[in-house]
């Protein structure tokens, strides 16, 4: 797996009698969960690509995405998405229905 | 009773459909030259029925219900379920009767397999029927293995599954002629650090030891070697070690090797002439 940076917050309440650096983990392990469920949903449901398109903000709230997570999703930003966890095949299939082109990914992803 | 009478094992990256414009080198012709090649070869083995080894891309199934392994064997099939990829969408006929029997002969030999009777293939499953059975008038059953999100089954749990394949098909009480289809790989880095490297050096050792049927050597891969020196793609040679273990570790026939940069994926076609020699 790729280091992942600090989260920005927002991730499920911690488990009191666990160490710091686990529950960091675990907080960023549900939150790249969450971004690859919004991906993965894009990916099926029509109608939430098209709200998506709209107003992606509002999606990426419902889905409870951390500021950076939704800036990576809603500017294509690979770099940050790899970084942030995402899975591989998802961020892969999004960006390729982002309009994104092979060697503008592999730019990106040399970065993370 | 049922034989194996062909085999093949082939890429299936998307750009075999997104790219398919020539390349200089003429590297993505040699590729669909072979896959032409398997297909005329496929059609002499008079095969009555499909099996094909594959697996998900989080297009099916998601993380919240993600099977190490799963049997789809829906009464019909409509694929590919990418949007974006180009090409006509092809109805597979499903086979669920041998689909429930090979579940429950998995039960029985202690193999518990997902099971799912309703999938939209995906590009890993179509663009290889595309090209080697595009009449699409046989019944298809699809095992799936997860070699896309960590951690996988091991390489010698696929080779005890292929083990049983084999044994279970020549156990089918249908006389059905099976051809067992594996697909992805070889050497391939997505949506990661690396994308675009293919090694070509390490694809053509694996691919020694598939046309010589070493499925045992394949099965004692370290694990941590495939992401390393094959990429995260490189993990589907689970497929390729599952059919060649189903069929018997018979030598098979290398008909193309081409690193292909447009499609990120060292891109292999392996073809097994089994007529009566599966086991």
């Amino acid at each position: 797996m790729l280091p992942c940076p600090t989260p920005a917050g927002n991730g499920p309440a911690s488990v009191p009698t666990r160490g710091k650096e686990k529950d960091k983990d675990e907080e960023l392990l549900m939150s790249a969960y969450r971004v690859n469920k919004l991906l993965f949903d894009l990916q099926m449901q029509p109608t939430l690509w098209e709200e998506f398109t709209q107003n992606p903000q509002k999606v990426a709230d419902q889905y409870r995405l951390s500021p950076e997570e939704a800036a990576a999703v809603i500017n294509v930003d690979a770099t940050a998405m790899s970084r942030l966890g995402v899975q591989p095949y998802l961020l892969r299939f999004y960006t390729v229905r982002r309009g994104m082109s092979n060697e503008e990914l592999i730019r990106q992803l040399e970065r993370a | 009773m049922a034989e194996i009478v062909a085999a093949v094992a082939c890429g299936h990256a998307p750009g075999i459909a997104t790219r398919p414009e020539p390349d200089a080198a003429g590297r993505k012709q040699r590729f669909f030259d072979a896959l032409a090649q398997a297909r005329a070869r496929l059609r002499e083995a008079r095969p009555t029925a499909l099996l094909v080894v594959s697996n998900e891309h989080l297009q099916n199934f998601f993380l919240n219900n993600w099977p190490a392994f799963c049997l789809a064997y829906p009464e019909e099939m409509e694929g590919p379920i990418e949007s974006w990829l180009p090409g006509p969408k092809m109805t597979l006929r499903g086979y669920p009767e041998f689909g429930r029997y090979l579940l429950t002969a998995g039960l029985n030999a202690h193999f518990d397999l997902a099971a799912s009777q309703e999938l939209r293939p995906d590009h890993a499953v179509i663009l290889p029927l595309r090209y080697l059975r595009p009449e699409a008038d046989l019944p298809v059953t699809i095992l799936l293995q997860n070699c896309v999100e960590p951690p996988f089954p091991t390489l010698q749990r696929c080779l005890q599954l292929g083990r049983f394949l084999g044994r279970a098909i020549a156990e089918w009480p249908r006389p059905d002629r099976f051809a067992l289809i594996g697909v992805g790989g070889i050497s391939h880095w997505i949506g990661i650090k690396r994308m675009g490297e293919i090694n070509e050096a390490w694809d053509r050792w694996f691919l020694d030891l598939v046309c010589r049927g070493r499925s045992e050597e394949i099965a004692r891969i370290p694990p941590e070697s495939i992401a390393r020196d094959a990429g995260n793609g490189g993990e589907e040679i689970r497929n390729w070690l599952t059919v060649l273990a189903a069929i018997g570790d018979r030598p098979g026939e290398l008909l193309a090797y081409e690193p292909v940069p447009d499609w990120v994926i060292g891109a292999a076609v392996v073809y097994w002439d089994l007529n009566g020699k599966a086991r």
